[in-house]
Protein backbone atom coordinates (compact mmCIF):
# COMPACT_ATOMS: atom_id res chain seq x y z
CA UNK A 1 0.00 0.00 0.00
CA UNK A 2 2.94 2.80 -0.79
CA UNK A 3 1.64 6.01 -1.94
CA UNK A 4 5.19 8.00 -2.96
CA UNK A 5 5.12 11.44 -2.13
CA UNK A 6 3.80 13.57 -5.40
CA UNK A 7 0.98 10.74 -7.12
CA UNK A 8 -2.53 11.51 -5.88
CA UNK A 9 -4.07 9.83 -3.52
CA UNK A 10 -5.82 6.36 -4.40
CA UNK A 11 -9.00 5.72 -3.44
CA UNK A 12 -7.38 2.38 -2.13
CA UNK A 13 -5.23 4.33 0.40
CA UNK A 14 -8.10 6.53 1.81
CA UNK A 15 -10.12 3.46 2.54
CA UNK A 16 -7.00 1.73 3.84
CA UNK A 17 -6.62 4.62 6.19
CA UNK A 18 -10.33 4.20 7.15
CA UNK A 19 -10.69 1.09 7.63
CA UNK A 20 -7.67 1.09 9.86
CA UNK A 21 -5.52 -0.93 7.78
CA UNK A 22 -2.12 1.39 7.03
CA UNK A 23 0.65 1.04 9.09
CA UNK A 24 1.72 3.65 11.54
CA UNK A 25 4.61 4.90 8.85
CA UNK A 26 1.31 5.00 6.45
CA UNK A 27 -1.12 6.39 8.46
CA UNK A 28 2.12 9.23 9.31
CA UNK A 29 2.62 9.96 5.48
CA UNK A 30 -1.31 10.48 4.74
CA UNK A 31 -1.68 12.95 7.90
CA UNK A 32 1.10 14.85 6.55
CA UNK A 33 -0.33 15.20 2.88
CA UNK A 34 -3.52 15.93 5.24
CA UNK A 35 -1.84 18.49 6.54
CA UNK A 36 -1.15 20.40 3.38
CA UNK A 37 -4.11 19.65 1.05
CA UNK A 38 -7.95 20.73 1.54
CA UNK A 39 -8.89 18.62 -1.42
CA UNK A 40 -7.57 15.18 0.25
CA UNK A 41 -9.04 16.32 3.85
CA UNK A 42 -12.34 16.79 2.49
CA UNK A 43 -12.51 12.99 0.48
CA UNK A 44 -11.11 11.55 3.62
CA UNK A 45 -14.48 13.30 5.33
CA UNK A 46 -17.03 12.46 2.45
CA UNK A 47 -15.63 9.05 2.79
CA UNK A 48 -15.95 8.89 6.31
CA UNK A 49 -18.81 10.05 6.41
CA UNK A 50 -20.36 7.12 4.03
CA UNK A 51 -18.32 4.49 6.06
CA UNK A 52 -20.93 5.90 8.78
CA UNK A 53 -24.05 5.66 6.95
CA UNK A 54 -23.29 2.09 6.04
CA UNK A 55 -22.58 1.38 9.17
CA UNK A 56 -25.77 2.81 10.84
CA UNK A 57 -28.04 1.31 8.44
CA UNK A 58 -28.82 -1.98 9.70
CA UNK A 59 -29.56 -0.52 13.47
CA UNK A 60 -32.98 -1.31 14.16
CA UNK A 61 -33.62 -3.79 11.53
CA UNK A 62 -37.53 -5.04 11.16
CA UNK A 63 -38.03 -8.46 12.66
CA UNK A 64 -39.48 -11.47 11.06
CA UNK A 65 -42.40 -13.36 12.91
CA UNK A 66 -41.20 -13.83 16.38
CA UNK A 67 -42.49 -17.55 16.59
CA UNK A 68 -40.07 -17.88 13.64
CA UNK A 69 -36.97 -17.48 16.17
CA UNK A 70 -36.82 -17.53 20.11
CA UNK A 71 -35.43 -21.36 19.36
CA UNK A 72 -32.55 -21.63 21.69
CA UNK A 73 -33.09 -18.88 24.25
CA UNK A 74 -36.39 -16.90 25.37
CA UNK A 75 -36.63 -13.15 25.46
CA UNK A 76 -35.40 -11.85 28.51
CA UNK A 77 -32.26 -14.07 28.44
CA UNK A 78 -31.29 -12.50 24.94
CA UNK A 79 -31.96 -8.82 26.03
CA UNK A 80 -29.21 -9.62 28.84
CA UNK A 81 -26.62 -10.35 26.07
CA UNK A 82 -26.84 -7.59 24.51
CA UNK A 83 -24.50 -6.05 27.09
CA UNK A 84 -22.26 -9.10 26.30
CA UNK A 85 -22.17 -8.25 22.23
CA UNK A 86 -21.18 -5.28 23.14
CA UNK A 87 -18.00 -6.20 25.13
CA UNK A 88 -17.00 -8.10 22.38
CA UNK A 89 -17.34 -5.81 19.48
CA UNK A 90 -15.09 -3.12 21.83
CA UNK A 91 -12.65 -5.96 22.55
CA UNK A 92 -12.28 -7.35 19.16
CA UNK A 93 -11.88 -3.85 17.51
CA UNK A 94 -8.79 -3.05 20.12
CA UNK A 95 -7.38 -5.96 19.50
CA UNK A 96 -7.08 -5.91 15.87
CA UNK A 97 -6.11 -2.79 15.94
CA UNK A 98 -3.62 -3.54 18.52
CA UNK A 99 -2.78 -5.73 15.77
CA UNK A 100 -2.07 -3.77 12.94
CA UNK A 101 0.44 -0.80 14.22
CA UNK A 102 3.82 -0.45 14.82
CA UNK A 103 6.06 1.24 16.46
CA UNK A 104 6.43 5.69 16.13
CA UNK A 105 10.00 5.96 15.17
CA UNK A 106 9.52 9.30 16.73
CA UNK A 107 8.70 9.16 20.28
CA UNK A 108 9.03 5.83 21.23
CA UNK A 109 7.72 6.13 24.87
CA UNK A 110 5.16 8.31 25.51
CA UNK A 111 5.52 8.80 29.54
CA UNK A 112 2.21 7.78 31.15
CA UNK A 113 0.62 5.95 28.38
CA UNK A 114 -0.47 2.34 28.71
CA UNK A 115 1.08 -0.38 26.64
CA UNK A 116 -0.31 -0.87 23.52
CA UNK A 117 -1.35 2.59 22.01
CA UNK A 118 1.34 4.21 19.88
CA UNK A 119 2.23 7.81 19.68
CA UNK A 120 2.39 9.67 16.29
CA UNK A 121 4.21 12.51 15.72
CA UNK A 122 4.59 15.02 12.68
CA UNK A 123 6.34 18.35 13.43
CA UNK A 124 10.13 17.95 13.89
CA UNK A 125 9.98 19.61 17.41
CA UNK A 126 7.74 17.44 19.33
CA UNK A 127 6.87 18.59 22.33
CA UNK A 128 5.81 15.35 24.83
CA UNK A 129 4.01 17.93 27.26
CA UNK A 130 1.33 18.22 24.70
CA UNK A 131 -1.11 15.08 23.78
CA UNK A 132 -3.93 14.98 21.46
CA UNK A 133 -5.99 11.88 22.07
CA UNK A 134 -8.65 10.86 19.55
CA UNK A 135 -11.46 8.52 20.14
CA UNK A 136 -14.24 7.59 16.81
CA UNK A 137 -16.10 4.27 19.11
CA UNK A 138 -18.68 4.47 21.23
CA UNK A 139 -18.10 1.04 22.92
CA UNK A 140 -18.56 2.05 26.79
CA UNK A 141 -15.50 0.35 27.51
CA UNK A 142 -13.44 2.33 24.93
CA UNK A 143 -15.36 5.38 26.67
CA UNK A 144 -14.23 4.74 29.64
CA UNK A 145 -10.59 4.05 28.95
CA UNK A 146 -10.43 6.83 26.97
CA UNK A 147 -10.69 9.06 30.07
CA UNK A 148 -8.72 6.61 32.12
CA UNK A 149 -5.48 7.37 29.88
CA UNK A 150 -6.72 11.20 29.60
CA UNK A 151 -6.79 11.45 33.15
CA UNK A 152 -3.28 9.94 33.35
CA UNK A 153 -2.02 12.13 31.18
CA UNK A 154 -3.15 14.99 32.55
CA UNK A 155 -2.09 14.12 35.92
CA UNK A 156 1.39 13.50 34.97
CA UNK A 157 1.31 16.58 32.71
CA UNK A 158 0.45 19.27 35.37
CA UNK A 159 2.13 22.01 33.05
CA UNK A 160 1.27 20.25 29.95
CA UNK A 161 -2.17 20.26 27.81
CA UNK A 162 -4.25 17.02 26.91
CA UNK A 163 -6.91 17.35 24.49
CA UNK A 164 -9.81 14.47 23.99
CA UNK A 165 -11.32 14.98 20.46
CA UNK A 166 -14.17 12.79 19.70
CA UNK A 167 -16.09 12.18 16.43
CA UNK A 168 -18.14 9.49 14.66
CA UNK A 169 -19.49 7.12 17.41
CA UNK A 170 -17.25 8.53 19.62
CA UNK A 171 -19.05 11.61 19.98
CA UNK A 172 -21.41 10.31 22.23
CA UNK A 173 -18.94 10.32 24.91
CA UNK A 174 -19.43 14.13 25.07
CA UNK A 175 -23.58 13.92 24.49
CA UNK A 176 -25.97 15.17 27.40
CA UNK A 177 -28.30 11.81 26.56
CA UNK A 178 -25.81 9.48 25.22
CA UNK A 179 -23.05 9.45 27.90
CA UNK A 180 -22.07 6.99 30.41
CA UNK A 181 -19.60 9.03 31.86
CA UNK A 182 -21.45 12.25 32.46
CA UNK A 183 -19.87 12.51 35.96
CA UNK A 184 -16.78 11.58 35.44
CA UNK A 185 -15.83 14.15 33.07
CA UNK A 186 -17.66 16.85 35.12
CA UNK A 187 -14.98 15.58 38.05
CA UNK A 188 -12.05 15.42 34.87
CA UNK A 189 -12.68 19.08 34.57
CA UNK A 190 -12.60 20.26 37.38
CA UNK A 191 -9.57 18.55 38.95
CA UNK A 192 -7.56 19.06 35.80
CA UNK A 193 -8.23 22.40 33.74
CA UNK A 194 -5.32 21.01 31.48
CA UNK A 195 -7.66 18.55 30.07
CA UNK A 196 -9.89 19.68 27.46
CA UNK A 197 -12.77 17.93 25.67
CA UNK A 198 -13.33 18.50 21.60
CA UNK A 199 -16.29 17.44 19.78
CA UNK A 200 -15.97 17.08 16.29
CA UNK A 201 -18.22 19.97 14.27
CA UNK A 202 -18.72 17.84 10.86
CA UNK A 203 -19.99 14.66 13.00
CA UNK A 204 -22.40 17.40 14.90
CA UNK A 205 -23.78 18.59 11.87
CA UNK A 206 -24.07 15.49 9.89
CA UNK A 207 -26.41 14.05 13.43
CA UNK A 208 -28.24 16.87 13.60
CA UNK A 209 -29.19 17.11 9.61
CA UNK A 210 -29.96 13.89 10.23
CA UNK A 211 -32.66 15.06 12.39
CA UNK A 212 -30.79 13.64 15.93
CA UNK A 213 -31.02 15.97 18.77
CA UNK A 214 -27.03 16.69 19.73
CA UNK A 215 -26.82 18.48 23.27
CA UNK A 216 -23.30 18.12 24.50
CA UNK A 217 -21.99 18.31 27.73
CA UNK A 218 -20.88 21.62 28.99
CA UNK A 219 -17.45 20.88 29.36
CA UNK A 220 -17.35 19.94 25.14
CA UNK A 221 -15.76 22.38 22.98
CA UNK A 222 -16.33 21.97 19.24
CA UNK A 223 -14.08 22.03 16.58
CA UNK A 224 -14.79 22.37 12.94
CA UNK A 225 -13.74 19.13 12.71
CA UNK A 226 -11.92 16.26 14.14
CA UNK A 227 -8.85 15.96 11.17
CA UNK A 228 -8.62 19.44 11.22
CA UNK A 229 -8.50 19.52 14.95
CA UNK A 230 -5.97 16.77 15.12
CA UNK A 231 -3.96 17.69 12.06
CA UNK A 232 -3.61 21.60 13.32
CA UNK A 233 -2.37 20.05 16.57
CA UNK A 234 -0.07 17.68 14.92
CA UNK A 235 1.69 21.02 13.30
CA UNK A 236 1.92 22.49 16.60
CA UNK A 237 4.15 19.58 18.03
CA UNK A 238 1.87 17.74 19.56
CA UNK A 239 1.82 14.15 20.24
CA UNK A 240 -1.22 12.25 18.75
CA UNK A 241 -2.82 8.81 20.15
CA UNK A 242 -5.56 7.41 18.86
CA UNK A 243 -7.32 5.74 22.11
CA UNK B 1 -36.09 -24.94 31.88
CA UNK B 2 -34.35 -25.17 28.54
CA UNK B 3 -33.49 -27.79 27.09
CA UNK B 4 -29.61 -27.70 27.03
CA UNK B 5 -27.65 -30.42 24.75
CA UNK B 6 -24.94 -28.33 23.76
CA UNK B 7 -22.50 -26.98 26.93
CA UNK B 8 -23.89 -23.48 27.88
CA UNK B 9 -21.46 -20.94 27.62
CA UNK B 10 -20.84 -22.32 24.07
CA UNK B 11 -24.97 -21.69 23.35
CA UNK B 12 -24.37 -18.51 25.05
CA UNK B 13 -21.52 -17.01 23.16
CA UNK B 14 -23.48 -18.52 19.78
CA UNK B 15 -26.85 -17.04 20.46
CA UNK B 16 -25.05 -14.02 21.42
CA UNK B 17 -23.79 -13.75 17.55
CA UNK B 18 -27.28 -14.36 16.08
CA UNK B 19 -28.50 -10.23 16.19
CA UNK B 20 -25.24 -10.19 14.04
CA UNK B 21 -25.58 -12.69 11.78
CA UNK B 22 -29.43 -11.41 11.22
CA UNK B 23 -28.42 -7.83 10.74
CA UNK B 24 -25.24 -9.15 8.27
CA UNK B 25 -27.49 -11.24 6.37
CA UNK B 26 -30.22 -9.00 5.93
CA UNK B 27 -27.91 -6.49 5.25
CA UNK B 28 -26.93 -9.02 2.33
CA UNK B 29 -30.25 -10.18 1.17
CA UNK B 30 -32.55 -7.44 2.06
CA UNK B 31 -35.35 -9.82 3.57
CA UNK B 32 -35.75 -10.12 7.27
CA UNK B 33 -37.60 -13.57 6.78
CA UNK B 34 -34.65 -14.96 4.60
CA UNK B 35 -32.42 -12.94 6.61
CA UNK B 36 -33.81 -14.87 10.05
CA UNK B 37 -33.62 -18.42 8.12
CA UNK B 38 -29.67 -18.13 7.01
CA UNK B 39 -28.88 -16.34 10.92
CA UNK B 40 -30.47 -19.91 11.97
CA UNK B 41 -28.96 -22.21 9.73
CA UNK B 42 -25.60 -20.70 10.21
CA UNK B 43 -25.70 -21.20 14.09
CA UNK B 44 -27.51 -24.67 13.54
CA UNK B 45 -24.31 -25.86 11.39
CA UNK B 46 -21.78 -23.78 13.70
CA UNK B 47 -23.31 -25.98 16.65
CA UNK B 48 -22.52 -29.05 14.54
CA UNK B 49 -19.38 -27.82 13.79
CA UNK B 50 -17.78 -26.58 17.17
CA UNK B 51 -15.24 -28.90 16.82
CA UNK B 52 -13.76 -27.18 14.17
CA UNK B 53 -13.10 -24.23 15.86
CA UNK B 54 -9.83 -23.97 16.75
CA UNK B 55 -9.14 -20.06 18.55
CA UNK B 56 -11.57 -18.62 20.60
CA UNK B 57 -10.66 -15.20 19.01
CA UNK B 58 -11.90 -16.42 15.46
CA UNK B 59 -15.62 -17.32 16.13
CA UNK B 60 -16.92 -14.21 14.81
CA UNK B 61 -15.13 -14.83 11.35
CA UNK B 62 -15.73 -18.61 11.57
CA UNK B 63 -19.39 -18.00 12.04
CA UNK B 64 -19.52 -15.65 8.75
CA UNK B 65 -18.02 -17.70 6.75
CA UNK B 66 -20.86 -20.32 7.58
CA UNK B 67 -22.92 -17.28 6.78
CA UNK B 68 -21.88 -17.03 3.22
CA UNK B 69 -21.60 -20.57 2.99
CA UNK B 70 -25.78 -20.91 3.53
CA UNK B 71 -25.96 -17.51 1.34
CA UNK B 72 -24.46 -19.24 -1.32
CA UNK B 73 -26.39 -22.40 -0.73
CA UNK B 74 -29.60 -20.70 -1.11
CA UNK B 75 -28.44 -18.22 -4.02
CA UNK B 76 -27.75 -22.32 -5.86
CA UNK B 77 -31.10 -23.06 -5.15
CA UNK B 78 -33.10 -19.91 -6.02
CA UNK B 79 -31.54 -18.38 -9.12
CA UNK B 80 -34.45 -16.23 -9.87
CA UNK B 81 -34.35 -14.48 -5.94
CA UNK B 82 -34.96 -10.86 -6.09
CA UNK B 83 -32.77 -9.16 -3.29
CA UNK B 84 -34.83 -5.84 -3.70
CA UNK B 85 -38.17 -7.14 -3.29
CA UNK B 86 -39.28 -6.47 -0.21
CA UNK B 87 -37.72 -2.93 -0.22
CA UNK B 88 -40.98 -0.77 -1.11
CA UNK B 89 -42.72 -2.09 1.93
CA UNK B 90 -39.57 -1.57 3.89
CA UNK B 91 -39.77 2.00 3.02
CA UNK B 92 -43.44 2.96 3.59
CA UNK B 93 -44.07 0.51 6.33
CA UNK B 94 -44.19 1.26 9.77
CA UNK B 95 -46.23 3.85 12.13
CA UNK B 96 -45.17 7.39 11.10
CA UNK B 97 -43.14 8.45 14.57
CA UNK B 98 -41.65 12.06 15.12
CA UNK B 99 -40.42 14.08 12.74
CA UNK B 100 -36.96 13.13 13.83
CA UNK B 101 -37.24 9.59 13.72
CA UNK B 102 -38.73 9.88 10.24
CA UNK B 103 -35.62 11.87 8.87
CA UNK B 104 -33.36 9.11 10.37
CA UNK B 105 -35.50 6.42 9.05
CA UNK B 106 -35.46 8.18 5.69
CA UNK B 107 -31.63 8.17 5.71
CA UNK B 108 -31.42 4.34 6.32
CA UNK B 109 -33.72 3.49 4.05
CA UNK B 110 -31.69 5.72 1.45
CA UNK B 111 -28.81 4.02 2.29
CA UNK B 112 -30.21 0.27 2.17
CA UNK B 113 -31.60 1.20 -0.81
CA UNK B 114 -28.61 1.78 -2.56
CA UNK B 115 -26.50 -1.16 -1.00
CA UNK B 116 -29.02 -3.09 -2.34
CA UNK B 117 -28.61 -2.25 -5.51
CA UNK B 118 -24.48 -2.87 -5.61
CA UNK B 119 -23.71 -6.21 -6.85
CA UNK B 120 -23.65 -8.63 -4.52
CA UNK B 121 -19.82 -9.34 -4.04
CA UNK B 122 -19.53 -5.99 -3.40
CA UNK B 123 -22.17 -5.68 -1.00
CA UNK B 124 -21.15 -8.59 0.73
CA UNK B 125 -17.07 -6.67 1.24
CA UNK B 126 -18.37 -3.18 2.39
CA UNK B 127 -20.99 -4.82 4.50
CA UNK B 128 -18.60 -7.20 6.22
CA UNK B 129 -15.91 -3.84 6.93
CA UNK B 130 -18.20 -0.84 7.54
CA UNK B 131 -20.66 -3.03 9.82
CA UNK B 132 -18.63 -6.37 11.43
CA UNK B 133 -15.70 -3.92 11.09
CA UNK B 134 -13.55 -7.08 9.99
CA UNK B 135 -9.99 -6.62 8.91
CA UNK B 136 -9.25 -6.71 5.18
CA UNK B 137 -7.82 -10.61 5.52
CA UNK B 138 -10.76 -11.53 7.72
CA UNK B 139 -12.98 -10.59 4.58
CA UNK B 140 -10.80 -12.37 2.04
CA UNK B 141 -10.85 -15.63 4.75
CA UNK B 142 -14.88 -15.53 5.03
CA UNK B 143 -15.89 -15.05 1.50
CA UNK B 144 -12.48 -17.06 0.39
CA UNK B 145 -11.00 -14.22 -2.26
CA UNK B 146 -7.67 -12.56 -2.26
CA UNK B 147 -7.08 -9.45 -0.01
CA UNK B 148 -6.34 -7.29 -3.40
CA UNK B 149 -9.79 -8.29 -4.28
CA UNK B 150 -11.12 -7.12 -1.51
CA UNK B 151 -9.94 -3.48 -1.59
CA UNK B 152 -10.66 -3.01 -5.13
CA UNK B 153 -14.68 -4.12 -4.62
CA UNK B 154 -14.97 -2.00 -1.40
CA UNK B 155 -13.39 0.50 -3.16
CA UNK B 156 -15.78 0.31 -6.44
CA UNK B 157 -18.88 -0.23 -4.26
CA UNK B 158 -17.91 3.14 -2.22
CA UNK B 159 -17.61 5.09 -5.17
CA UNK B 160 -21.32 3.76 -6.40
CA UNK B 161 -22.49 4.18 -3.19
CA UNK B 162 -21.76 7.78 -2.90
CA UNK B 163 -22.83 8.52 -6.43
CA UNK B 164 -26.22 6.47 -5.94
CA UNK B 165 -26.54 8.90 -2.59
CA UNK B 166 -25.57 11.84 -4.15
CA UNK B 167 -27.75 11.74 -7.06
CA UNK B 168 -30.55 10.49 -5.08
CA UNK B 169 -29.72 13.91 -3.32
CA UNK B 170 -30.37 15.74 -6.29
CA UNK B 171 -33.62 14.11 -6.90
CA UNK B 172 -35.28 14.94 -3.88
CA UNK B 173 -33.81 18.87 -3.75
CA UNK B 174 -35.04 18.78 -7.20
CA UNK B 175 -38.41 17.36 -6.16
CA UNK B 176 -38.48 19.66 -3.49
CA UNK B 177 -38.13 22.74 -5.24
CA UNK B 178 -40.62 21.98 -8.20
CA UNK B 179 -43.22 21.35 -4.87
CA UNK B 180 -42.02 24.07 -3.51
CA UNK B 181 -42.95 26.95 -6.97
Amino acid sequence: MNESKNEPVSREHINAYLDGELTLEEREHLLIRMASDPNLRAEICAQRTLKEQVRVAYDNLPRPNASATHRYLNAAWRQSLVAGVLLVLGLSGGWLAHDRLDQSPVVERLAGLPAGLQPVTLSERVDTQRVVLHLDSSAPERLSASLDVAERLARSRGQGQVELVVNSFGLDLLRQDRSPERARIERLAERYPNLVFVACGQTVARLLREGQPVVLLPEARVASSAINEIVARLRQGWVYVKV
Amino acid sequence: MLPFVFDFATRRRLEAMRPRLYRLAYAWCHDSHLADDLAQDALTKSLTRMGQLREVQALEGWLFSILNNCWRDHLRGDREFEDIAEMDELIYSGEPGPEQQVSRRQTRDRVRRAIASLPLGQRQVLTLVDIEECAYAQVAGILEIPVGTVMSRLSRARQALRGLLENEDKRVTQTHLRRVK
